[in-house]
C-alpha cells in the first residue's frame, strides 16, 4: 500500500510523511494485525497540505471509497496524539521520493488511550505480547509527556474520556487500578511548574521592598 | 550593546534584592523598588535569571563561595 502511496505522488518533491493507527504495527510487528484504513498525516510545517496530498491519492484511487482492500486515510496532525517526544523514537524510511515516518510502537499506544475501542485494546496486547513493552513505569512515563490528553474538553469537543480509558487500559493490560491524577497528572504538571514557575514570588518582594 | 529594557529593569531589580538581603538598601533603591516592582516588563522569571548571573559574576570575583562538584541546577 505505502508502495502505491509512493507511485501515486509526482517526483520533484520530497514528501514527508507520518504513518501512525494500526499500520505501522503490522509492518513492524505482526502482519495479520490489519485494519481497512492507513493513517497518515504529516508535520505542521511541512510545505505541502494534507489536501495537496489526499488529491494525488485520489487520482490514483487509494482512498476511502475507491480502495476495496485497504485506503488510506489523511488526517490532520492534531489527530496524531503522542508524547512530545516520539519524534526522537520514530523510524524513517526513505523511499524514492517520500520519506515516511514510522512513529515507535509505543507512542502509536499512547496515541490509542483517547479512543481505546476493543482493537486498541488488541494494539496493547500484541506489542506486550511481542516486545513486552510498555512496562506500567514506561507507559507512566509516557503518558505524563502526554498530559494534555487529559485536559477537559471543549463544550463544542466530541471525544472520549482519556482518564477512564486509560485506567480500562491498566485494568486491561496489566491487571492493575491507577490512580490518573496522582500517578500521571500531577506528577507531569509538578514537572512543568519546576520550568515555568521560575523565580516565582520575586517581583512581589521587589514590590514589598518599594513599599507595595 | 544594545541590551533588552526589561532585561536592564530586572537586572537593577535583581541588585535590589541582593541589597535587601545584605540589609543595604538605600533611599534610591526603595524608590527604584517601587517603580520596577509594578513593571510589566520586570517578571519572576526575569528576576530569577538576572539574580543567577549578578551570583555567577560574584562567584568569578570571589565574592561568593564556588559552587559544589557536584552542583545540579534546580530550576
Amino acid at each position: 500500500m505505502l508502495d502505491r502511496v509512493v507511485a501515486a505522488l509526482p517526483e520533484g518533491h520530497t514528501w514527508k510523511l507520518i504513518v501512525f493507527g494500526s499500520a505501522p504495527l503490522q509492518l513492524g510487528l505482526d502482519q495479520s494485525f490489519v485494519s481497512g484504513d492507513v493513517d497518515l498525516t504529516m508535520e505542521f510545517a511541512a510545505d505541502f497540505t494534507g489536501d495537496v496530498v489526499e488529491s494525488h491519492l485520489a487520482k490514483a484511487q487509494l482512498l476511502k471509497e475507491q480502495s476495496k482492500q485497504f485506503y488510506v486515510e489523511v488526517v490532520p496532525r492534531y489527530v496524531f496524539n503522542a508524547p512530545h517526544d516520539w519524534v526522537t523514537r520514530a523510524y524513517r524510511e526513505q523511499r524514492r521520493h517520500v520519506e515516511f515516518t514510522f512513529p515507535h510502537p509505543v507512542d502509536i499506544l499512547v496515541a490509542k488511550v483517547c479512543r481505546v475501542a476493543e482493537k486498541d485494546l488488541n494494539a496493547f496486547r500484541l506489542v506486550r505480547r511481542l516486545t513486552g513493552h510498555p512496562t506500567p513505569e514506561e507507559l507512566i512515563r509516557l503518558l505524563r509527556n502526554t498530559v494534555d490528553i487529559y485536559r477537559p474538553r471543549f463544550d463544542e469537543e466530541y471525544g472520549g474520556d482519556p482518564i477512564a480509558n486509560t485506567k480500562l487500559v491498566w485494568r486491561e493490560i496489566y491487571g492493575a487500578e491507577i490512580d490518573v491524577r496522582a500517578e500521571i497528572i500531577r506528577p507531569a504538571l509538578e514537572e512543568r511548574r519546576k520550568y515555568f514557575n521560575q523565580g516565582e514570588g520575586l517581583r512581589d518582594k521587589l514590590r514589598a521592598i518599594g513599599g507595595g | 550593546m544594545l541590551r533588552d529594557l526589561c532585561w536592564v529593569k530586572s537586572r537593577i531589580g535583581a541588585r535590589i534584592l541582593l541589597r535587601a538581603e545584605a540589609g543595604k538598601l538605600t533611599a534610591r533603591d526603595i524608590r527604584l523598588a517601587q517603580r520596577f516592582g509594578n513593571d510589566r516588563g520586570v517578571e519572576d522569571r526575569l528576576l530569577d535569571q538576572a539574580l543567577a548571573c549578578i551570583r555567577a559574576e560574584k562567584r568569578e570575583h570571589g565574592l561568593l563561595p564556588p559552587l559544589p562538584t557536584d552542583y545540579v541546577p534546580t530550576h
